[in-house]
């Protein structure tokens, strides 16, 4: 096994580096590099034997803590887990010391040629760049023009993809610079490779990620626009939503960084600011971490099809009163053609010559550079200048037949501004568990650099991605590509304390009234939806039972009832010669149908729906429900699982003992008592006054008509324990109205709906919400005034209860809605003039 | 030298009330050479409370404002006092010869003015389209070589508007300009944008101005097309020159009957009206423009 070359003591015998790269791991004389030497041994005696236990720990924890791969490839796809190696990629103190330096000098670079091309475009009229790059280049907007002459910084986080040749130099292979990607799973990754390898993490001294991130935060926070009364500046970070690839990285660096996670729509602009939409009302946004692409962010300016923007941004942008962390337009620099002018544009721009040199590139605009491409066509990577829909794909000279090639040679010749080639990086190989032992893999590391206090700064980690097959191209996570932690290893780092995640939760703009309008809007139909879903799978429960009593073969006319009520709420009906048995089989039919509107099957999509909206924003033993709850939905007959009720019960208990009592969690339970009593209204209704085909006045119920209304309020075991099994008209309705002691009696919902009610924001409208409060505390005496015994006497007076019931709960919810859910007003251009 | 009166109406109707509104416009005449914006007033109903301006890319002045009330109408006046001189144009047998344009262009662009490089390539509804090339074959593959670009440019100009039928009923700002090459039918936009793609691709620096004409004309002279409402024309680079405005709709080249609201690479970054709105349910739009001669 072991080749003759190595050591007798090597802890990696056969582990031999590729024919041609540079190994991280092995030197080319067999050794072993020492900081690699020396992180094998923080393994132990059998590092095969850690790292296989470590790659299972990290396999885990992954799924555990479901990183990501939910939402990673949107929102319905049945998710991979997060593909995390456990090896990490090792960055000795001198590599770093040169990377560090480069992508610093580099962010300035990019910085001032940003601000140049949204500003005088000094270096366009220098001609350092040729014109082309900048004038052809759909990715410059020109309504973002001028953006670049506002002091402050354009470029506040940058990333880098890297990669090192065969001598052991590191080129940079592209830039990310308008809404770079990758800052949140780095950490992610961290965090999962740092606990599942806890004892060599801390033997190996490597640099911490959290001062980053508190420089990066703190950097944001300067650079705000001051705020009336001395209020903490309000920073959101913009996303593009769920469907977005990289949604969860979102929403774990939002929660991280301590930023409401918002989306286009919770945003809107007036006097060149801009705010966010809360329950409170308009809060003003001083600062965007953006991740929505520049393109996308104002359907009025840029990109008119856009529903993920947010209209008037870029003129609020050029008001300078908000912070945008990147300012609009970066994209224009990211084309790969950039990479053939950054050497003459650095010495030119900063008069320094550029120290981390991209990987060679030659953009076909040019005569010479055409020529070359054209002549070397079979060893270059041709890409197309600018990244866009519909551009040509990144094509491999060698991997393409004699025909392709001149095919692709007369493109080039017809349209050479569009096509730059470049050189083919040998990558360099790092060790990656595979198969039970280490493997070299061919990678590419991504680092991050953020502003921070008048210079850049790189975060000492990073995000490196491979192939797991080995394979060399620049593969994209989407296409099957496995990531690693980035150690960067420093004699110094170990001194420095572990610190916190830096999210402050004592600052101001975490009060309640902050809740964004849709996380409210959401949760209250997630309280809606979740009530709907328990109480259609309780009714279906009751169906044997209810079939199976002996009184229903006396009193059948009962049983029909009850069985037309649970086709009414499917917004179904029978022929009324059905038979009974017939009603149920149709019943359990309709129920397992998502297609059926209010079938328990359609329920329980929307629940699952809202869940996925607000996931974020719930603790992870939501998510475990979800995932459970999205597998019973999957099934073929969802009623017949046995653990759906209990499921939805978890989420309710959880939203009780979890959940912060915010503004949101008054929406979630809003929903739930406003849909609870709106059940027990059309229950009663139906089963006390059912349609008489003649018109004639409803009969008085019968014993056994009232103790079903109790067993489908769920009320009967409670009735029996207070009344002992009296089953009169009278107190069964005083049991389900008029009784505070009933939790699931109207009483008892019209108080807790006032409760909630109560504890919402005011300022937002002053008027209408005292007349919501108003309309609460009829509820509630409507319930509490209410003559039980006259009401079992009189039919009628019954009837009216329940519609002014019904008519107050419409009202509750409509204020609701007109008060707190603004954001529903989503903007639609406009035919033009 | 002419002065001239112009009032642009705007009207939106909505079937139910609007909750917000964010428009941008380009209505301000720009002041260039041979013309001179002596007023411009712009009223807007309801009243904004945040109207404001910045100049765009090209020069041309935008207007911006947030309509935060609810509305079922919303109406944008724009009244101008314009004073405009008869462009000077070049001698044709002065211009160069069409062959040697690109060269002088590709000189130009390096040499005097970057930004030449923007109206080369395509835009955003001015696409580089091969049938466009055909057209050109077919207007003017019959010029001798050495015909300068003066007299290159009026013949096409004049074949290119004797092949289009002005259709205002034809088309749409989102129909493909392939489209409108197939069924030669179209209105000032379409021929614009198409006479831009056609010059484009023969290394012609081409930009779209959006502007007006005269409403009534002048005793003895026919009615332009396109009076009423917007006009749209094209304006081309002539070495050694500069930017010569060329109308393919009336086959002319513009004179101090046209009158210049803003320049840029198409439509997309001069329409004159721009919007969005939150509800109303869909609208119906108006748009009247009225230019009189003033003394």
């Amino acid at each position: 096994m072991a080749t003759p070359l190595l050591a007798q003591d090597d802890p990696l015998p056969g582990y031999v580096g590729l024919a041609g790269r540079y190994d991280e791991c092995r030197a080319p004389d067999g050794t072993l590099r020492p900081h690699w030497a020396a992180f094998l041994g923080t393994l132990g005696a059998d590092p095969s034997a850690t790292l296989r236990a470590a790659a299972d720990t990290c396999a885990r924890a992954v799924i555990e803590q479901d990183v990501s791969m939910n939402v990673y490839a949107g929102a319905r796809s049945e998710s991979k887990p997060w593909p995390l190696d456990v090896v990490p990629q090792l960055v000795s103190e001198s590599d770093w010391q040169v990377l560090s330096d480069g992508l610093r000098q580099r962010a300035h670079l990019y910085n001032t040629l940003l601000s140049d091309l949204y500003g005088p475009q000094k270096f366009l009229r220098s001609r350092v760049l040729p014109a082309q790059l900048a004038m052809a280049n759909p990715h410059f907007l020109r309504p973002c023009s001028g953006l670049g002459i506002h002091r402050g910084v354009f470029l506040h986080h940058y990333a880098v993809d890297i990669g090192r040749s065969p001598d052991g130099h590191w080129w940079v292979l592209q830039d990310r610079l308008d809404a770079p990607s990758g800052l949140g799973y780095s950490l992610q990754n961290r965090l999962i490779v740092r606990s599942t390898l806890s004892r060599e993490f801390r033997a190996t001294q490597v640099e911490r990620l959290d001062r980053f991130f508190r420089d990066y935060r703190a950097s944001l926070s300067d650079l705000s626009p001051p705020t009336n009364y001395g209020e903490e500046p309000r920073i959101v970070f913009l996303t593009p939503g769920p469907a977005n690839e990289t949604y969860f990285e979102h929403a774990y660096l939002a929660r991280y960084l301590g930023y409401p996670l918002v989306e286009g729509a919770d945003l809107t602009t007036r006097d060149r600011q801009v705010f966010l939409r809360t329950v409170g009302g308009l809060k003003r946004v001083a600062g965007i971490v953006r991740r929505v692409d520049s393109g996308f962010c104002d359907p009025l300016e840029l990109n008119s099809h856009s529903v993920l923007g947010v209209p008037g941004l870029v003129h609020a942008a050029h008001g300078g009163r908000v912070v945008l962390a990147n300012q609009l337009g970066g994209a224009a620099l990211e084309s790969s053609c950039m990479l053939a002018f950054l050497k003459p544009l650095c010495r030119s721009v900063l008069g320094e010559d550029l120290r981390l040199p991209s990987v060679a590139t030659w953009w076909c605009g040019q005569r010479a550079a055409r020529d070359y491409v054209l002549d070397n066509l079979s060893s270059l990577v041709i890409k197309p200048s600018f990244r866009e829909r519909g551009a040509v794909s990144t094509r491999y000279g060698a991997l393409l037949s004699d025909r392709e090639r001149d095919a692709l040679a007369a493109n080039i010749r017809a349209r050479p501004g569009a096509y730059c080639g470049q050189e083919r990086l040998m990558l360099g190989t790092t060790p990656a568990w595979s198969d039970g032992a280490l493997r070299p893999v061919p990678f590419v590391m991504r680092l991050f650099v953020a502003w921070h206090d008048g210079d850049y700064r790189v975060m000492p980690g990073g995000l490196t991605r491979f192939d797991p097959t080995g394979a060399d191209a620049i593969v994209s996570l989407q296409k099957g590509s496995a990531t690693k932690d980035v150690w960067v290893l420093s004699r110094g780092a170990a001194d420095e304390p572990a610190q916190a995640a830096p999210a402050d939760a004592g600052s101001g703009y975490a009060r309640a009234e902050s809740t964004p309008s849709r996380l409210a809007d959401n949760l209250y139909w997630l309280g809606r939806y979740l009530e709907r879903t328990a109480q259609m799978a309780r009714l279906l429960d009751l169906i044997d039972p209810l079939l199976r009593h002996e009184i229903a073969a006396l009193e059948p006319a009962v049983a029909r009832d009850s069985l037309r009520i649970l086709l009414a709420s499917q917004q179904s009906w029978s022929e009324a010669d059905a038979s009974l048995a017939e009603m149920a089989t149709q019943i359990r039919v309709e129920a397992d149908d998502a297609e059926h509107p209010g079938s328990l099957a359609a329920n329980l999509a929307q629940l699952i729906r809202v869940l996925d909206q607000v996931k974020v924003n719930l603790p992870p033993e939501f998510w475990r429900v979800l995932r459970r709850l999205r597998a019973i939905a999957a099934q073929e007959h969802p009623h017949l699982e046995s653990d759906l009720g209990q499921q939805l019960a978890t989420i309710d208990a959880l939203g009780n003992e979890v959940l912060p009592r915010d503004t949101g969690w008054h929406f979630l339970k809003l929903g739930r008592r406003i849909e609870r009593t709106r059940q027990i209204i059309f229950l009663a209704d139906e089963l006390l006054l059912p349609e008489s085909p003649d018109g004639d006045e409803p009969a008085q119920p019968s014993e056994f008509r009232l103790q079903t209304l109790l067993h489908f309020t769920d009320s009967l075991f409670t009735y029996k324990t207070v009344y002992h099994g009296q089953y009169q008209a009278a107190s069964i309705l005083a049991w389900l109205t008029a009784a505070a002691e009933n939790p699931r009696g109207l009483r008892f919902q019209a108080e807790r709906i006032a409760e909630h009610v109560a504890a919402l924001p005011e300022e937002v409208a002053p008027r209408a919400v005292p007349a919501l409060r108003a309309a609460a505390f009829r509820l509630v005496s409507n319930s509490k005034l209410v003559d039980p015994a006259a009401l079992a006497a009189n039919p009628r007076m019954l009837q009216d209860f329940f519609s002014s019931t019904e008519a107050i709960l419409t009202e509750i919810n409509d204020k609701l809605t007109q008060i707190y859910f603004s954001h529903s007003d989503r903007p639609e251009a406009a035919r033009g003039a | 030298m002419a002065r001239y009166s112009v009032t642009h109406t705007t009207r939106y109707a909505h079937l139910a009330f609007a909750s917000a509104s964010w428009q941008s416009l380009h209505l301000q005449p720009r002041n260039e050479a041979v013309q001179h914006c002596e007023s411009f007033e712009l009223q807007v109903a309801p009243h904004p409370p945040d109207l404001a301006s910045r100049f765009d890319y090209f020069g041309n002045k935008q207007h911006l404002f947030t309509l935060r009330e609810p509305h079922k109408e919303l109406v944008i006046t724009s009244r101008s006092i314009v004073r405009r001189d008869e462009p000077s144009l070049p001698m044709a047998g002065l211009t160069p010869a069409m062959e040697d344009v690109p060269a002088l262009v590709e000189r130009a662009a390096v040499e005097d003015d970057f930004s030449l490089e923007q109206y080369l390539h395509a835009s955003p509804l001015v696409p580089l389209i091969p049938e466009a090339v055909a057209l050109l074959g077919e207007l003017s593959g019959d010029l001798p070589p050495g015909t300068s670009v003066m007299d290159w440019l009026a013949t096409t100009g004049e074949r290119f508007n004797r092949s289009f039928t002005f259709d205002p009923e034809a088309t749409q700002i989102s129909t493909p300009l392939g489209e409108v090459i197939a069924r030669r039918r179209g209105v000032c936009q379409d021929f614009a944008h198409l006479l831009i793609s056609c010059l484009r691709q023969r290394r012609i620096p081409a930009a779209y101005v959006s502007g007006y004409i005269l409403t009534q004309a002048p005793a003895g002279k026919e009615r332009m097309l396109g009076a009423d409402a917007s006009h749209a024309w094209v304006s081309a680079f002539v070495p050694g020159t500069g930017w010569v405005d060329y109308d393919p709709t009336n086959r002319c080249f513009v004179g101090s009957g046209h009158i210049v609201v803003a320049r840029g690479r198409d439509f997309f970054d001069v329409s004159p009206v721009k919007g969005l709105f939150s509800g109303g349910g869909g609208q119906t739009l108006e748009t009247g423009v009225t230019v009189e001669e003033r003394d």
